[in-house]
């Protein structure tokens, strides 16, 4: 489960995030959907611990993570390029979480292996990430971030980058593990269709304030604001 | 416009195309071998106690000076790449300065201070000298290659766990090694080469080659110059080739 | 650290050491004597500089061999930048270790070389030293300028019905003019610090500011002077650096 207690956050005179709060479920799906530039990629990077609010809090299964760097809060992120170490091999990428968690060699080999199995890339192992196609990379970003079994998964446009077949594909493998982990997720992404087909429910943001949370059906059936139902294309 | 730029080319490398070549000469005097060629001034060279001595000055110093050019850069650039503060502009200016110096101003400077400090005389000082010329240069491509590290890479090992040191031990510092060595190779090359701050901050025991080469350039032009001057060339050029390709340009990492 | 120990200590104290009073050079040198007065304030050696019709003479001669050697450098590093700009990318990595070879070999070399051929001592022969000296960076600084011009705009020009040469007087050049005012600003600096170039390819009359900066602090043993011509000389540079990049940012 992850909290957002009022989160403003402003870059000189804009403001990325104004009084912004929001919760994501143990084991929930959660989209947030909006226009490019509405913050929605401030929010993301805050729950990462990349960027602090001006003011508001965090909280991961009620504990505060606020204050904390990065690699004390044990989220995943997935980037919308991926950003595999281009100088290890994809074992190596799979294994780095392990190895700063100091794991020995044997158990962090096994896990990683096991990993890249359920995400389909069986036997690529060795290989470095420039060899691999794009879903390929995808799926090691993923394996790399779910090993280590974070509290919560984020997710920056995760499917962006891929061509619409590979996409489609993606998109619905991403949403069988989602469900098959039970992980807490949160998306981010400007694309209502990918909204719709992998999120239990759906933020809409726009200027840095929530304009409207709910299911699907919610805001098909029962749009708050002129903004979501233009959004959605009603 | 290309016949001219070859032309002008063909200028620029011919003095030190007729170094080299003059460097063989059997001849007491300057001028190139016609028939026969002769090693006979490198022999010289080579067996020469006060060369020898300055040629092994020259490397340690080059080295020395290196590392420490190094040590100031890589922070440095690291900072300026990465990291965004007030007084940025103003710092890195501050950094550039000693490009554009007049070396002269530098020497003497250093000179003055050296002078009362327990340092002069010291391979230490000199190689300060010297780094002071090369950091710069190692500051820019430094931070080039840091610029080119995506800063998501640096982020993700964040987020697996990594403090910001692992980070840079596993993450930045492998992907940036290739311009690490370039310019340790740049600096290492600028060392051996530096004439100005040599001149005035060498004495008799810390005599670097170019230092020796100097009053024999001035008043007893003998092929034995050019035979130090083409050592030099020798121990520069492969370093600057493995410089530059390790600087090549390469396939973006995705 | 290394910086302040390296720069701003060095140039403080030159600015320092100008301002003492010379004091006695005579009798015995220590390796650590130093040839000025500790803790007296003069104005004397600044006094020296500007009331010496030497010394005024070699501030001009430094300042037009200065113009003299930007100019054909900057002629000579246009015609080498533009070959750069035109060529291959295989080629193009060629021509640039090329063009900075001469900058991370020995400068001796170069001078040797360059002494080799004139034969005798002399201003073109300083002149030729300090354009060899100085293409390399101008070359490189303009080929930078020039590869941020699209090359097809010329084309376009062309099929505009434009001849190659007034293509490349309207469109390229005057849009990669920026760079090579750069350029032109770095090569007026460095020339006027011109030291080894004048002292080993010139005569006497060719010496310039750096070389009697260099005669007075290792024959003349006058720190002070040195130390006074040296602040005379930075001064000189800023101002012409700045005036210059004033200038440079009126016209792009």
């Amino acid at each position: 489960m992850i909290e957002f207690l009022g989160l403003s956050k402003s870059f000189g005179m804009v403001h990325a995030l104004a009084d912004v709060s929001l919760r994501v479920g143990d084991g929930e799906f959660l989209a947030v959907l909006g226009p490019s530039g509405c913050g929605k990629s401030t929010l993301l990077r805050i729950a990462g611990g990349y960027e602090s609010a001006d003011s508001g809090r965090v909280l991961v299964n009620d504990r505060e993570v606020t204050g904390l760097p990065p690699e004390a809060r044990n989220m995943g992120m997935v980037f919308q390029n991926y950003a595999l170490f281009p100088h290890m091999t994809v074992l190596q990428n799979v294994e780095f979480g392990l190895r700063m968690r100091k794991l020995g060699a044997k158990a962090r080999k096994e896990q990683a292996l096991a990993m890249l199995d359920a995400v389909g890339l069986a036997g690529v192992d060795g290989r470095k990430p420039s060899e691999l196609s794009g879903g390929q990379q995808q799926r090691v970003a993923l394996a790399r971030t779910l090993v280590i079994q974070p509290d919560v998964l984020l997710l920056d446009e995760p499917l962006a980058n891929l061509d619409r077949n590979v996409r489609l594909r993606m998109r619905d493998e991403l949403h069988a593990l989602q469900r098959r982990l039970r992980i807490t997720t949160l998306l981010v992404t400007h694309d209502q269709e990918e909204a719709l087909a992998l999120a239990d429910r759906i933020s809409i943001i726009n200027a840095g304030r929530i304009e409207q949370t709910g299911t699907a059906l919610d805001l098909c059936l029962r749009p708050s604001t002129g903004f979501v139902s233009e959004f959605l294309g009603l | 416009m290309t016949i001219l730029a070859r032309i002008l080319l063909a200028i620029l490398l011919w003095p030190l195309a007729m170094s080299v070549w003059v460097s063989f000469t059997p001849s007491r005097y300057l001028q190139g071998p016609v028939r026969e060629w002769s090693l006979q001034w490198y022999r010289e060279f080579f067996s020469g106690p006060v060369w020898m001595d300055a040629l092994l000055n020259s490397l340690g110093t080059a080295a020395l000076s290196a590392s420490l050019s190094i040590l100031i850069a890589l922070p440095a650039g690291l900072l300026m790449a990465r990291s965004r503060f007030r007084g940025k502009a103003f710092v890195e200016g501050a950094l550039l300065l000693p490009l554009v110096l007049p070396g002269v101003a530098l020497a003497v400077g250093m000179l003055a201070v050296v002078r009362s400090t327990p340092l002069w005389g010291s391979q230490f000082s000199l190689a300060v000298g010297h780094s002071v010329l090369s950091m710069p240069v190692a500051f820019l491509v430094l931070r080039a290659t840091i610029q080119q590290v995506d800063p998501a890479l640096e982020a993700v090992a964040r987020g697996l766990g990594a403090g910001p040191l692992q980070v840079f031990r596993f993450v930045t510092l492998p992907l940036i090694a290739p311009g690490v060595l370039a310019s340790a190779l740049f600096a290492t090359v600028m060392s051996l080469n530096e004439v100005t701050i040599s001149l005035f901050l060498a004495t008799r025991y810390t005599e670097t080659l170019p230092r020796v080469i100097w009053p024999n350039l001035r008043f007893a032009i003998t092929p034995l110059v050019a035979a130090a001057s083409t050592v030099l060339l020798a121990i520069s050029l492969p370093a600057l080739i493995g410089a530059g390709w390790w600087l090549r340009p390469r396939r973006a990492n995705r | 650290m290394l910086w302040l120990l390296g720069v701003a200590v060095p140039l403080a104290y030159v600015l320092r050491m100008s301002l003492y009073s010379r004091g006695n050079v005579a009798g015995p040198h220590r390796y650590d004597t130093l040839f000025f007065v500790p803790g007296t304030w003069s104005l004397h050696s600044f006094a020296n500089v500007l009331s010496s019709g030497f010394y005024l003479r070699l501030f001009g001669f430094t300042i037009l061999l200065s113009l003299v050697v930007t100019a054909l450098t900057m002629v000579c590093g246009y015609i080498l930048g533009y070959s750069v700009y035109r060529a291959s990318p295989r080629r193009k990595i060629v021509l640039i270790l090329l063009i900075a070879l001469p900058k991370f070999t020995n400068i001796l070399v170069f001078v040797y070389g360059v002494k080799m051929i004139f034969g005798a001592n002399g201003f073109w022969p300083v002149v030729a030293g300090e354009v060899l000296l100085l293409v390399p960076y101008a070359a490189l600084t303009i080929a930078a300028a020039l590869e941020a011009v699209p090359y097809h705009l010329a084309e376009a020009a062309r099929g505009l019905g434009a001849s190659a040469s007034s293509a490349f007087w309207r469109v390229t050049f005057p849009l990669s003019f920026p760079g090579v005012a750069a350029a032109a600003v770095l090569t007026v600096l460095w020339s006027m610090s011109a030291f080894l170039g004048p002292y080993l390819l010139g005569q006497p009359a060719q010496y310039t500011v750096a070389v009697e900066i260099d005669r007075q602090i290792h024959q003349d043993l006058d720190w002070t002077l040195a130390a006074a011509l040296n602040v005379l000389l930075m001064a000189l540079l800023a101002t012409g650096g700045y005036a210059l990049t004033a200038m440079r940012r009126r016209f792009a």
